[in-house]
């Protein structure tokens, strides 16, 4: 049944690359744009809030598919990016559905960082307040560094699911695991085996992902774990 | 040289519709301890966090050491603070870092005192405070006794001119009062100004200068503790102590 993979493997670890490539710019956007954006939405101006509120909805309330293509379309009508081939992937469409993951997890990332926020009791708020602190430094030195450590968990499920929704960029031609997958099976005429090695690429690299995440957490909490 | 630290005038304040403080008054001059008694719901904690601006008055004056403070804003509303030390029911230590980052990290962040002598202020504060041999231990591995008595070592760090308590005491086991209660008693001894709310009586009468009863936002009793504890006029004071012995 898995026979194709002696000639095939080649592609598989093509795709995989290409996967890995985008799923880290992905997450590094996501990270940085969240950050911003929830930094925009603890802000004191009415307009920065309500900028992030709306990016947020808009983010969240369509499908991936049509962002990532809508961003394709839109960027390589602005710029030209060389079709330049690094591991396999070539640019032009790489460089768009990297950016596209990232704008659409960057909403989610916000909305993870705003909730470990919201977490963090406002008694902490009121210390740092009542020691002259400005509000600004309250949040980002006392109530921050307490709602990242709370969020790491859900920040690592977003990881995940961004490693898995960069399947949707087969759509604008990213040669990555699912288009491979769904390359080789249409050569055989059985996409069966194909599809199933492409969800064990999958879930070995989520799998890895959640390790990542694990060892981090461990760390952060590593300084003040309560001792049963 | 002020005569007075604070002076609450006519302050009211509202949440929504509601009228939560009525129409108070009065004075705390530089040394004084004055203690706020009265029911759970009063009001008492909303007045304390008026004299640090944790709330804002929405009519009436407060003043510290002459200035008016009701409509302080932005960095002379920050400034204000770094002089008002809060000491709250839940402690509120930062759980992130150790008992001496917990001291040192106001004085170091806004008087930017360097760290050796931000770390040797708070070792002295915590040799104050009995709890020399914690400095590097994080604050859920303390106990509750512990906890507040290095929230009030972190509000000294700052050298305030006030210290505000507000029932620093209610959420601690029985065994552990005392201490905490020792220690705030020789800050008062040392001649710190203090506003307190607890239900600690025996305290109260032991350090205040000055017991105020609030009931339902209002001031209904102010004198020294003799004439509030012992021969209160007020019906309302009377039961109130009464139902609590
Ligand atoms: N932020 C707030 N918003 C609305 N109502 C509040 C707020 N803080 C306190 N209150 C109300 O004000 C009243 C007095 O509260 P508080 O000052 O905490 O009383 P005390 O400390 O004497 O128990 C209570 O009825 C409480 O529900
Ligand atoms: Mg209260």
């Amino acid at each position: 049944m898995f026979n194709f993979l002696g000639k095939y493997y080649p592609l598989y670890l093509n795709g995989t690359a290409q996967t890995i490539i985008i799923s880290i710019i992905g997450v590094l956007i996501g990270l940085l744009l969240g950050i911003t954006i929830v930094m925009l939405r603890l802000s004191e101006h009415k307009f920065a809030r309500a900028i992030a509120k709306t990016y947020v909805a808009i983010l969240r309330g369509t499908p991936s598919m049509i962002q990532v293509m809508l961003i394709y379309y839109v960027l390589s009508g602005l710029i030209t990016i060389p079709p330049i081939q690094i591991l396999g992937a070539s640019l032009d469409r790489v460089i768009p559905g990297a950016i596209a993951l990232g704008l659409n997890s960057g909403a989610y990332v916000s909305e993870i960082l705003r909730a470990g926020v919201t977490s963090i009791s406002v008694g902490q708020t009121e210390a740092g307040l009542s020691l002259g602190l400005s509000p600004k430094t309250t949040l980002y030195q006392i109530v921050l560094p307490q709602a990242i450590r709370n969020v790491v968990p859900a920040l690592g499920n977003e990881f995940i699911t961004l490693i898995k929704e960069s399947s949707v960029l087969f759509y604008i031609g990213v040669q990555e695991v699912t288009a491979q997958a769904l390359g080789i099976g249409g050569t055989l005429y059985n996409f069966i085996p194909p599809l199933l090695v492409a969800g064990l690429i999958y879930f070995i690299l989520t799998s890895l992902m959640s390790q990542v995440m694990t060892l981090v957490e461990k760390r952060l909490g590593r300084k003040y774990r309560q001792v049963a | 040289m002020t005569q007075t630290r604070i002076e609450v005038s006519h302050l009211n304040k509202t949440f929504g519709q509601q009228l939560i403080l009525k129409d108070i008054s009065f004075k705390v001059v530089p040394g004084e301890k004055v203690v706020l008694i009265g029911p759970s719901g009063s009001g008492k904690s909303t007045l304390l966090r008026c004299l640090n601006r944790l709330e804002s008055p929405t009519t009436g004056k407060v003043a510290f050491d002459g200035q008016d403070i009701s409509q302080l804003e932005g960095p002379k509303l920050w400034q204000l603070r770094q002089q008002i030390g809060m000491v709250f029911q839940q402690f509120n230590l930062f759980p992130n870092k150790t008992v001496l980052e917990n001291i040192t990290f106001a004085p170091r962040q806004l008087k930017k005192v360097p760290t050796e002598a931000a770390n040797e202020q708070a070792l002295a504060l915590l040799q104050q405070v009995g709890l020399a041999d914690k400095a590097n231990t994080y604050p859920q591995m303390l106990s509750g006794g512990q906890q507040q008595r290095v929230a009030i070592a972190r509000a000294l760090a700052m050298k305030p001119k006030l210290m505000l308590f507000d029932e620093p005491t209610s959420a601690l086991d029985p065994e552990m009062v005392a201490e905490v209660l020792q220690v705030m008693k020789q800050l008062a001894d040392a001649g710190m100004t203090m506003v307190i709310v607890t239900h600690e009586m025996g305290f109260a009468e032991q350090v205040a200068d000055q017991v105020l009863f609030l009931a339902d936002g209002e001031l209904l009793d102010q004198g020294g503790p003799d004439q509030v504890f012992h021969h209160s006029q007020n019906q309302r004071t009377r039961s109130f102590l009464k139902q609590l012995s």
